[in-house]
């Protein structure tokens, strides 16, 4: 490592050749990435005092904050949450001490579960005698059984599903998606959960649901108009505020990408026109895109539209004995 | 962790109390990552007023400290990503620095209590470089002095100033090599 450059880069005194010369040579050496983000984090360490604050003004600031947000609250509260495009924050599972309210435990019985399931390209309706209804998206599939014994209204969901639940104070419904649980407290949610997406995002709409783990910990209560991402590689939940159209799109034919990843949108397209994907560039995968598109549109045709919005290419193999590939690069 | 119990109460001035203790740290790593003083403000502000409006949630076994953090730190990530992806595509310089910038922010670990010790660890480290190194690398860090101005003020190269100051930090990085990853952000207050 050019020890000036470093030294530059860290102090934030580079200009932008040294920069493009030190980021270039960290590109390609995973060593001196490590080195690079031990050292940053040291200088983080070494300059705390740099920074000057002044207490009772700001403190003044932030209370007049928090009254503000108090008169607002009563007023316009929950309209608002359903609208604010704010990023909330990120809990680490089992870092959130403060989540953490009870103990109980689940236990999922290996029979007596009916089936349903929505085909690829389609999307299906199930409703249950006590008025619950749940709308299915392409290739998922959910199980249901009611355990009289236990009182719990019990589902396995692998796809994507939009819950309207009947609530039943003596009988929630429990919804076991990978890692976690999502428990209606008088709901209307939506859980997306492909196997081969590496999340799970769980919506509330209305009323109130419980996330928790399989143990059956609590994680946090998510409040209408919130999302819930788990990721479920690093086991990390994240909030953010949603709107409603997002979730209800696609129950009417719409694909919905809301600052979605190349990458994820296309697993999105695959699992509803059967095509498969492949990436010859890399980078292309984290690419992020907004936009509402008809599923009704052709396959090609989303293709042009997302292509028209940035600068990738693509060309189609198409192949006798198994779907139709597009290459993108 | 005494602050909760008085923040239970409602009590203004014992949230005024938990923001003295932590405010200036935060602004701090905000500053750091987004170097933007004000955005900087904003985001500790919010964490602040969040934590107000969960005040009543909190249990005795909450960890403070983590929670506002956390919140900080996430805040801080999305914007970061925010500013990527508003980028142009001839701005490859930037997107290169945004994205090791969040790359940094991100390996900062969430969880405090691992950290009880380090800021001694790290204190007594520069306690023992040796003595022309030390000089310098204070006056860099804790003076916040440019190194033209640490070269006038001890009447050696610039060129001299910055040699001493990697070496130093090559240095540290060697002793703090077990506790590096997992580098704190705030002084342990609650000791």
């Amino acid at each position: 490592m050019n020890e000036n450059l470093l030294l530059h880069i860290l102090a934030n005194e580079a200009s932008d050749d040294e920069k493009e010369e030190f980021y270039g040579l960290l590109e390609n050496n995973q060593k001196e990435e490590e080195l690079f983000f031990e050292l940053k984090s040291l200088w983080l360490r070494t300059s705390m005092d740099e920074t000057t604050v002044s207490l009772d003004k700001d403190f003044d600031d932030l209370w007049q904050k928090i009254k503000e947000k108090q008169v607002y609250r009563l007023t316009f509260a929950q309209e608002m949450l359903k609208y604010a495009a704010v990023l909330l924050f990120v809990l680490g599972i089992g870092g959130a001490a403060g989540y953490f309210i009870s103990q109980q435990n689940f236990e999922f019985p290996e029979t007596g579960f009916q089936k349903h399931t929505a085909m690829r390209g389609s999307v299906s309706v199930v409703e249950f005698p006590d008025g619950t209804k749940v709308w299915l998206n392409s290739e998922s599939e959910l199980l249901y059984r009611e355990d009289h014994k236990a009182n719990q209204r019990l589902a396995q969901l692998s796809g994507e599903a939009y819950f309207e639940v009947t609530h039943r104070d003596d009988c929630p419904l429990i919804v076991e998606v990978g890692d976690i649980l999502v428990r209606d407290l008088g709901t209307t949610f939506n859980i997306k959960a492909y196997p081969e997406d590496n999340y799970i995002e769980t919506s509330l709409v209305e009323g109130k649901a419980d996330i928790l783990t399989v143990a059956g910990n609590p994680i946090v209560e998510l409040e209408p108009g919130e999302s819930a991402m788990y990721h479920s590689t690093e086991k990390k939940m994240e909030l953010r505020s949603i709107t409603d159209n997002v979730l209800s799109a696609w129950r009417e034919g719409k694909f919905v990408i809301r600052d979605q990843r190349l990458e994820d949108i296309f697993k999105e397209l695959s699992r509803w026109y059967g095509i498969e994907f492949q990436f010859e560039n890399n980078e292309l995968r984290d690419y992020r895109f907004t936009g509402n598109i008809k599923k009704t549109t052709s396959a090609l045709h989303v293709l042009k539209m997302l292509k028209a919005t940035t600068d990738f290419n693509y060309r189609v193999v198409e192949n006798v004995d198994k779907p139709d590939t597009v290459i993108v690069y | 962790m005494t602050e909760l119990k008085l923040i239970f109460g409602n009590s203004k001035s014992s949230f005024k109390q938990l923001f003295n203790n932590y405010y200036q740290p935060l602004c701090h790593l905000g500053r750091y990552y987004l170097e933007n003083e004000d955005e900087a403000k904003t985001v500790v502000q919010e964490a602040f007023v969040k934590l107000w409006e969960v005040r009543h949630e909190l249990e005795a076994s909450s960890n403070i400290q983590n929670y506002l953090f956390t919140l900080v730190k996430n805040n801080c990530l999305n914007i970061l990503k925010r500013r990527q992806i508003l980028l142009k595509h001839h701005e490859k310089i930037r997107e290169k620095e945004l994205r090791y910038q969040y790359e940094s922010l991100n390996r900062i670990s969430d969880d405090y209590l691992e950290f009880k010790e380090l800021k001694e660890k790290v204190d007594d480290a520069i306690k023992n470089l040796p003595e022309h190194l030390r000089v310098v690398f204070e006056l860099s860090r804790f003076r916040d002095m440019k190194n033209r101005e640490i070269a006038s003020e001890l009447q050696i190269s610039k060129k001299t100033v910055e040699a001493r100051i990697t070496k130093a930090l090559k240095i540290l990085r060697e002793e703090l090599k077990d506790y590096l990853p997992l580098l704190m952000i705030l002084p342990n207050f609650l000791d």
